[in-house]
């Protein structure tokens, strides 16, 4: 591989924790409750709309992890922490 | 380290001290030793010292009863392994080529050092396997390590000044996923 294609690895494996994030937060919006009509109640939200939901945070939070455990051994590493 | 004859297991904060009480130890004496320390790929250390397969190999050849285990104790002391489902595995993984490929291959060029040297050099180094390399000069220990970074609960910077403790100098609990050598091929954690 070439020093570009080294790059493009380099910026994918960087770019991996974002990945379940950016999935999380299209369930959450795909999934959200339902806007309520003017003057009325916004209807309960339905079991698949909250396990999507839940989904959609697990992964969030899956992603939040991992972004952080990668800051936390560059700091390790790089004898900070 | 687990002696032979000795219902205490002996601990020592440095390497030195540790080479010098194992030269002095029956062969075939130690059932099972730890090293702890900081781990990278083809590495672990203990206090100042490091140990590579040769070092390691050398420091416990004829020591070890037989079956014996040795456990490197470090980060990333094992190849990265096959693929895996699990996603802190797959995190460790990509850390791993991040910081042990492609930050020093970067490093290299920006100095000037080829491509294809660069290349090879750091090919070579990143997914190296310390514990596999050790079996196969140790015939009949079983040698462990880890495959990934571990997290060590005794090391967190704030768990560590709330419990009031330095760092943590007793092997204990390491969060990663080990993996156990004898001669070479894999074996399941004794």
């Amino acid at each position: 591989m070439t020093d570009l294609g080294y790059l493009l690895e380099a910026i994918l494996l960087l770019a991996l924790p974002f990945v379940p994030i950016a999935v999380g937060v299209l369930l959450r919006r795909k999934f959200s409750a339902a806007p309520a009509a003017e003057g009325a109640e916004a209807p309960a939200p339905t079991g698949a709309q909250k396990a999507g939901r839940v989904i959609g945070a697990i992964l969030i939070g899956i992603g939040a992890a991992s972004i952080l455990f990668m800051i936390v051994v560059l700091l390790n590493f790089k004898g900070y922490l | 380290m687990q002696v032979a004859g000795r219902p205490e297991p002996l601990t020592f904060r440095q390497a030195r001290d540790a080479e010098a009480a194992i030269r002095q130890l029956p062969d075939g004496s130690i059932s099972r030793i730890t090293l702890y320390g900081h781990g990278s790929p083809g590495m672990q250390t203990v206090g100042n010292d490091a140990y590579d397969p040769d070092s390691a190999a050398a420091m416990l050849r004829g020591k070890m009863a037989r079956g014996g285990v040795v456990q490197f104790s470090g980060c990333n002391t094992a190849s990265i392994g096959g693929a895996s489902v699990n996603p802190a595995v797959g995190i460790s993984m990509a850390a791993r080529r991040l910081l042990y490929f492609s930050l020093p291959y970067f490093q290299d060029r920006l100095d000037g050092v080829p491509a294809a040297q660069a290349r090879e050099q750091w090919e070579k180094t990143w997914d190296a396997d310390l514990s596999r390399d050790t079996s196969l000069q140790m015939r009949g220990t079983v040698v462990c390590g880890y495959r990934t970074f571990g997290l060590v609960p005794g090391r967190l910077p704030g768990l560590t000044r709330l419990l009031g403790n330095q760092e943590a100098t007793t092997p204990g609990y390491v969060a990663g996923k080990k993996v156990c050598y004898q001669d070479g091929r894999e074996v399941p954690e004794p």
